[in-house]
């Protein structure tokens, strides 16, 4: 199919540049109630998406484009036809224009296939799961997802990048029923390789998790307290942080920082180092073919690189450093144990956490959480805690131990101090 | 826009009927959902313009069976005459599939046999890639003028045409319709602070929705000026008055997952021991269907081939009824109600929430405000999140402004963080305004994937709720 498109692509002469994006998609997946099978399913699908570019304007100073979607076979004509309604659509497209990637031949990057059967690995890992359940706690939904992706990028600019990439994703709902009540928590985990340990290791703790939501009661007198967050909030406080800080944000004056300043202001506590990176050696290129190389966007607190794509860098005459997934911030100097010595709120799980960049506001509902006053750990549910991000900033604490997932490299806690709690 | 059913499907019918024949003889159940999905997004702001494929596109098929015990799908982008038998040796090798965790009994799924095709077009004019930027454009440039605080204005319209065909041993049904869905976005500066605003709808109407689309970004502008006073509000308790669109945040979050009915069989909604008890405030009465009000999630048939429905969930405070998907349906021993939705073919069906609202009241909402003694009017869907086993609920507006005395002090305040538990909430409504509108610009998530676009809406609401 490839060859078809790009053979009706160079067919087009009102074409400046072009490029395909191919996605193959094999994906296993199974369904779980009750801790049984309920329902199976296999995608199996090739797609593309497909980018025109037009030169146009006085010395082609403009660069229109215009992108569709090919989803099935289509004759000469029809694909012919395609192309020449994303031309038209393309003319009246008036953006500053930019080069696309030159690229280097065809160059491969995979990630090392697992040998198994995707529906054994699936259960595998179902039964590492259903081995933690107790009788009053199980898993009331389980969700795997074993998907291998095949991404090719080829343009007329001689790039021709292909890489493979394999991940699980798991959707755990641990469930427990006590004579008061029922309670739940949901709980997402990504695998890139099963490691049968970790995968235990997160059923057991999904399991102990909603034993400790079920005898949470509500927080009571305590109007202040730090706040502990760790997994998902952590990096989602984080990608916040940093998120206007792409060229494209900049570009569009999404942000008025400039290279230099401070993102934290008066540091009480760590300063936050946070940066770009692959989420595998195989995920080597972004959608427009820039290879991608870690790249440190804020340093001890200070703004000290934008990022993002070849489009947006070129308009600010900067190199184009790519369209990451993954994040990653450096590690502090206190242990968590150190973190938890003193009293704190230690978030277990929220309802999504809520971060308003431009207000200065973070904040959440809390399912369940720890409140440790001193003395004794108490499991509490039913409440929100708020506070000010910027404030926040300046006393964070950062942990010294660190996760590595796939989307985020970095301190396994933060601790925000002084958050609002009703 | 074609505006008729996908020729490419109508191409391909004999040979997925073939296939349905074929896998008819082997499995008690088979059926195929073709779909094939086109549409646009077109976007401009103050520096660049694009044209890209909706994120609804899409274009593939999901072939069923029912193996015995359970239920097995397969998903693929390619099926033709020629390659039946490829498709039915996938689907075996599916079913045969060896897995140690033992099966659910489920049973054989029962439909009633129809044929039927079914049609909305765009009303009005369809407008060119040419006439939708420039007007875009224009727009944008008029927004950025109007104010020095504006830094960047951003206009947008999304339109699809949607054909789906479902095919069963009982089953003949093909539908198309098209909606768009315009959107604004505008960001305002003053010194440090930087703030913004949006809004969104839906029409069938590209003309009429880019109308309404350019009456709409200058009250979007304003507000993002305004929004440069906000300031987040101070945690507590107070009363609310709420516009639509957070009226039907609530419904959306507080009892539409809720009554999501795969979730009983997992046994992860409260709901199921509360049918027939009450769960609100007599003056709410709910409803949810793809029949029950226009909007973007007003499809005639569901993803598993059930007619479109309308379903009373709430009626005067008491929790009357649920939504369902077939599979749920058929384990519950109840009727599907044709919420069966999937986020594209390559997904499978859950029961999802379609158009959802409360039923209009009878109170003024010029009353209802000056009944307030100290609270918010709270406005613009941000964003929400369920937990219909536990009741917990958070929902985000974008912001509110202040009531003192039943009076509106000129004070804004940006984002309110609702939270609390659902039958406080719904216990706590004491008026609900004689005012209706149902808003389709949203997506909404099952758990944290899963994204469907949905509508959901009602009147305005006084309640009172924790905000921080």
């Amino acid at each position: 199919m490839i060859k078809q498109l790009t053979a009706a692509l160079k067919a087009n002469p009102a074409l400046s540049g072009w490029l395909v994006n191919e996605t193959a998609t094999l994906s296993s997946q199974a369904f779980y109630v009750m801790q049984k099978k309920e329902t199976t399913r296999r995608v199996e699908t090739r797609e593309y998406q497909v980018t025109v570019y037009h030169r146009h304007g006085e010395q082609n100073a403009f660069v229109g484009s215009s992108s569709f979607a090919v989803s099935r076979k289509h004759s000469k004509a029809e694909l012919a036809k395609k192309i020449e309604e994303a031309v038209f659509a393309a003319r009246f497209v008036k953006n500053k224009a930019f080069d696309l990637v030159k690229g280097e031949g065809k160059r491969t990057w995979k990630e090392k296939p697992e040998s198994a059967d995707p529906f054994a690995i699936i259960d595998e890992i179902a039964n590492a799961f259903f081995a933690a359940a107790t009788p009053v706690s199980r898993f009331n939904a389980l969700e795997i997802f074993h998907a291998r992706q095949t991404i090719r990028i080829v343009n007329s600019e001689g790039v021709d990048d292909t890489k493979t990439l394999a991940k699980i994703d798991v959707e755990a709902i641990p469930s427990h029923d006590g004579p008061e009540r029922k309670v739940e928590l949901i709980r997402m985990f990504t695998y890139k390789k099963v490691d049968p340990d970790q995968v235990r290791k997160d059923a057991e703790a999904a399991i102990a998790d909603v034993a400790l939501r079920y005898d949470a009661r509500k927080i009571e007198n305590v109007a202040k307290a730090d706040v502990i967050l760790s997994g998902d909030d952590v990096e989602d406080f984080l990608r916040e942080l940093v998120a206007d800080f792409s060229y494209d944000g900049v570009y569009r004056k999404n942000t008025d920082k400039k290279i230099g300043d401070a993102i934290q202001s008066e540091i009480k506590g760590d300063a936050l180092s946070i940066g770009w990176t692959l989420s595998s050696k195989a995920d080597a290129f972004d959608r427009d073919g820039v290879l991608l190389a870690p790249v440190r966007v804020v340093e001890a607190g200070k703004l000290v690189s934008y990022y993002g794509s070849n489009q947006y860098a070129q308009y600010l005459g900067l190199k184009p450093n790519g369209v990451y997934g993954t994040i990653e911030a450096a590690p502090g100097k206190t242990t968590i144990a150190r973190m938890k010595a003193k009293p704190h709120l230690e978030i277990i799980a929220l309802s999504g956490i809520q971060i308003d960049i431009y207000s200065g506001y973070i904040g959440g509902e809390v399912r369940l959480a720890v409140w440790f006053d001193g003395k004794n750990r108490i499991p509490v549910s039913g409440f929100s805690f708020s506070g000010n991000i910027d404030k926040a900033l300046s006393d964070l604490v950062l942990s010294k131990e660190t996760v590595q997932g796939v989307r985020y490299h970095g301190p396994k806690c933060i601790l925000l101090k002084g958050m609002d709690v009703l | 826009m074609t505006g008729k059913f996908s020729n490419y499907l109508k191409k391909r019918k004999p040979a997925l009927q073939e296939l349905v024949r074929l896998l008819g003889e082997k499995y008690a159940y088979a059926s195929v959902l073709a779909t094939d999905v086109a549409g646009t997004n077109i976007m401009v702001d103050r520096s660049t313009t694009s044209v890209n494929p909706s994120g609804l596109t899409e274009c593939g098929f999901v072939v069923k069976v029912f193996d015995g015990s359970a239920y097995v799908e397969y998903s693929t982008n390619e099926i033709d005459a020629k390659h039946l038998d490829d498709v039915v040796l996938a689907v075996d090798g599916l079913v045969a599939a060896q897995t140690t965790v033992p099966s659910v009994s489920v049973g054989l799924l029962k439909e009633e046999p129809i044929v039927k095709r079914f049609s909305r077009k765009n009303v009005g004019k369809d407008l060119s890639a040419e006439e939708i930027i420039a007007l875009l454009k224009g727009f944008v440039e008029t927004t950025i003028a109007s104010d020095p605080l504006i830094v960047n204005a951003r206009a947008s319209i999304e339109t699809t045409e949607i054909s789906k065909m479902f095919l069963s041993k009982a089953k003949d049904l093909e539908q198309y319709y098209t909606w768009c869905n315009p959107r604004s976005f505008v960001l305002a500066r003053r010194g440090e602070v930087t703030k913004y605003a949006y809004d969104g709808f839906g029409d069938n109407s590209v003309e009429r929705a880019l109308r309404t689309l350019g009456d709409l970004i200058p009250k979007t502008a304003k507000l993002a000026i305004e929004l440069l006073d906000a300031v987040p509000p101070k945690p507590g308790y107070y009363e609310i008055v709420t516009d639509p669109s957070i009226t039907g945040l609530i419904a959306h979050e507080a009892f539409g997952h809720g009554v999501e009915m795969d979730m009983f069989v997992k046994d992860r909604a409260a709901a199921k021991d509360y049918m027939g008890k009450r769960v609100a405030s007599p003056l709410v009465s709910m409803k949810d269907g793809a029949a029950s009000a226009f909007s973007v999630a007003s499809y005639f048939f569901d993803d598993d081939g059930v007619l479109a429905g309308n379903t009373k969930i709430i009626d005067k405070g008491i929790l009357v009824g649920g939504i369902s998907d077939v599979l749920s349906a058929l384990q519950l021993g109840k009727a599907p109600t044709g919420n069966s939705r999937r986020e594209s073919y390559k997904r499978k069906a859950y029961t999802r929430m379609t158009n959802t609202f409360f039923e209009k009241g009878k109170s003024k909402l010029d009353e209802m405000i000056a009944s307030v003694k100290e609270g918010y009017f709270i406005a613009k869907t941000n964003n929400g999140m369920e937990d219909p086993k536990n009741w917990g609920i958070q929902c985000t507006a974008h912001y509110g402004r202040e009531i003192k005395d039943g009076k509106f002090t000129g004070k804004i305040v940006s984002p309110v963080v609702m939270s609390g538990y659902v039958i406080d909430l719904l216990e706590s409504i004491n008026a609900v305004s004689n005012d209706f509108d149902v808003i389709g610009s949203g997506s909404c998530g099952k758990g944290y994937k899963e994204w469907v676009r949905v509508s959901d809406g009602g009147p305005c609401l006084k309640a009172k709720v924790k905000i921080g």
